[in-house]
């Protein structure tokens, strides 16, 4: 059976209702111009195609580059350390704050080093200008793939718990498991958004390492990811609430403590509001960083 | 053999002249001062603060010197992430079948990591000791900074060996640098003294860089007698010769596997 030609009036009439418009017809073959019309549904699920497909596109490339999960190996090393000063001085009692180092700052190189090089090693290897010119924004892709690389992060708190109950024999019961399920998923996504932000930026950079480096102190000094925020200098203080890592610390810790932790719901919607802004502003700068990138065309140039 | 001194010291300056433009194309006076520097306050003073938080003065001292010391050679143990640089630059199989071998070329290029080790550690100790109120004697002024310089120089003759064998797996270069920078942060007596761990671990820090020259400087600190701090600078001297002898051995070797199997290439 031959395939129906719609009419130059029905082609018209349907291209109109896309939103469209025909800008050449021979036979058959007809090229539109315009931007489609796009319910929101068909929109969504569009983008979660991209991000999925992001996501398995990141999860082959981390099992393919092991140097993607240095950072796994490297910090939880440093509970070792941490536990052996606890110990040292009598205070075992104290183990929690070595997981919580731990597990913060593993999930934060995993972010801040490891996924905040995603755009700019696109750059790099002039595989943006693709992603960039496809109708999916570049944002989503950014967020799977460094959703993904901050979740290997989350094994830095198993790791800890592992070498502490293994290697010193210190007894590290969660009393609280509930809360620390939700605090390592509100850390998770805050982690994430705060690192898509750090990826927009840093890709302006000359090198984008210096900033990374940059990053590495101050944050886990001011997160109090291992000495809680009232033992920083006074003039710091005040700093440490803008810093989600501060809010997962104490959260950590309350999860490994039998006290009954208070303001439950508070402090974890500090986690994910701080995140919130991150992800929001990374939104903004992301669409306006590629923008301009590609105004200077300077996209696929590092 | 002369002559050969003369060449090697050559190729060695060479080596040196491009990792210290390569180290000024990475970063300036501010930027090193802004995020490097920053970083490395930082971190150390985590660990000062955990003193703190334990509520006793010395623990507070003792971290802070520890840390003051290893930001030293963890700044040269950077040497083990750059050997696989070359690499990337494509002038790896040039200097492996260069006639003067790997290792004058790669030690000098990464020389500059322990300068940068060297001043890092220095600039920490002063704003630590500021900050935290650290009592410096005279016996301290005087010797800890030529402790950090020989300190320095070990951790870097002992990354130099070290980085042979990542030149090998190049992809592991960072987890190797930081890995060995941990184990010396534990193990060293930067934290905890020696004694805390088990012996057989105790023996392997006997060897490992830092370990006597630390000693030296916590001595130093206590007014300790002349003569046991010389002996310790001695002790850290003798496991720098060894490391970096060792390296200046294996080097040109391991890099020979890898032109045997052809792997020296760009990739790894």
């Amino acid at each position: 059976m031959q395939p129906q030609i719609p009419s130059d009036a029905e082609l018209l009439a349907s291209a109109d209702a896309a939103g469209l418009e025909v800008l050449v017809r021979t036979g058959a073959q007809v090229a539109f111009v315009g931007e489609p019309h796009e319910n929101s549904w068909s929109r969504a699920r569009r983008y979660s195609y991209a991000f999925w497909g992001a996501a398995r596109m990141q999860v082959r490339t981390t099992l393919a580059n092991i140097e993607d999960l240095t950072w796994v190996v490297t910090e939880p090393l440093l509970a070792i350390v941490a536990v052996a000063i606890l110990v040292h001085a009598g205070r075992p009692d104290l183990a929690s704050h070595a997981l919580s180092a731990s597990f913060l700052m593993t999930i934060g190189q995993m972010g801040f080093w490891v996924g905040s090089d995603v755009l700019a090693s696109e750059r790099h290897r002039e595989t943006l200008e693709l992603s960039v010119i496809t109708p999916t924004p570049f944002v989503v892709v950014l967020f799977a793939r460094i959703l993904l690389i901050s979740s290997v992060g989350l094994l830095g708190l198993i790791e800890g718990w592992l070498l502490i109950r293994g290697l010193f024999r210190v007894p590290l019961a969660i009393h609280h498991p509930w809360l620390l399920l939700a605090t390592l998923l509100t850390t998770l996504l805050a982690a994430t958004g705060t690192s898509v932000l750090m990826s927009a930026l840093f890709s302006l950079a000359r090198t984008q390492r210096t900033l990374q480096n940059a990053m590495h102190g101050p944050l886990y000094l001011l997160g109090g990811v291992l000495v809680p925020v009232q033992y920083l200098p006074t003039f710091l203080q005040p700093l440490s609430p803008f810093v989600f890592l501060s809010w997962s610390a104490e959260l950590v810790r309350d999860s490994f403590a039998p006290a009954e932790p208070r303001q439950i719901g508070l402090r974890l919607a500090a986690i994910v509001a701080l995140g919130a802004v991150a992800a929001v502003l990374a939104l903004l700068f992301t669409a306006r960083i590629l923008e301009r990138l590609r105004r200077n065309g300077t996209l696929g140039l590092s | 053999m002369t002559l050969r001194l003369i060449q090697t010291a050559r190729v060695f300056r060479q080596g040196l002249r491009v990792g210290w433009t390569d180290f000024w194309l990475f970063w300036t006076w501010k930027s090193w001062i802004a995020s490097w520097l920053l970083r490395t306050v930082c971190n150390a003073m985590v660990w000062v603060l955990l003193g703190r938080l334990l509520g006793d003065p010395q623990t507070v001292n003792y971290l802070l010197i520890g840390n003051a010391v290893i930001a030293g050679p963890s700044a040269a143990c950077w040497t083990i992430a750059s050997s696989c640089w070359d690499r990337w630059d494509g002038t790896y199989p040039l200097q492996v079948i260069a006639p003067s071998g790997l290792s004058a070329s790669n030690a000098g290029r990464s020389f500059v990591w322990p300068l940068n080790g060297i001043v890092t550690s220095w600039v920490v100790f002063a704003i630590l000791g500021f900050g935290f109120d650290l009592a410096f004697p005279p016996r301290a002024l005087l010797l800890v900074p030529g402790l950090v310089v020989l300190i320095c120089l070990s951790a870097y003759g002992y990354s130099l060996f070290v980085g042979g064998f990542v030149a090998l797996a190049p992809r592991l270069r960072i987890m190797i640098n930081f890995g060995t920078t941990n184990v010396l942060m534990a193990l060293t007596g930067v934290s905890v003294p020696i004694s805390f761990w088990p012996g057989w671990l105790g023996a392997l820090a006997q060897v490992l860089p830092v370990t006597h020259g630390l000693h030296g400087v916590r001595l130093a600190f206590a007014n300790g007698s002349l003569r046991e701090i010389a002996a310790c600078a001695s002790q850290e001297i003798l496991v720098g010769v060894i490391w970096t002898t060792s390296s200046l051995l294996a080097v040109d070797r391991l890099a020979a596997i890898g032109r045997r199997d052809g792997s020296i290439d760009f990739a790894g």
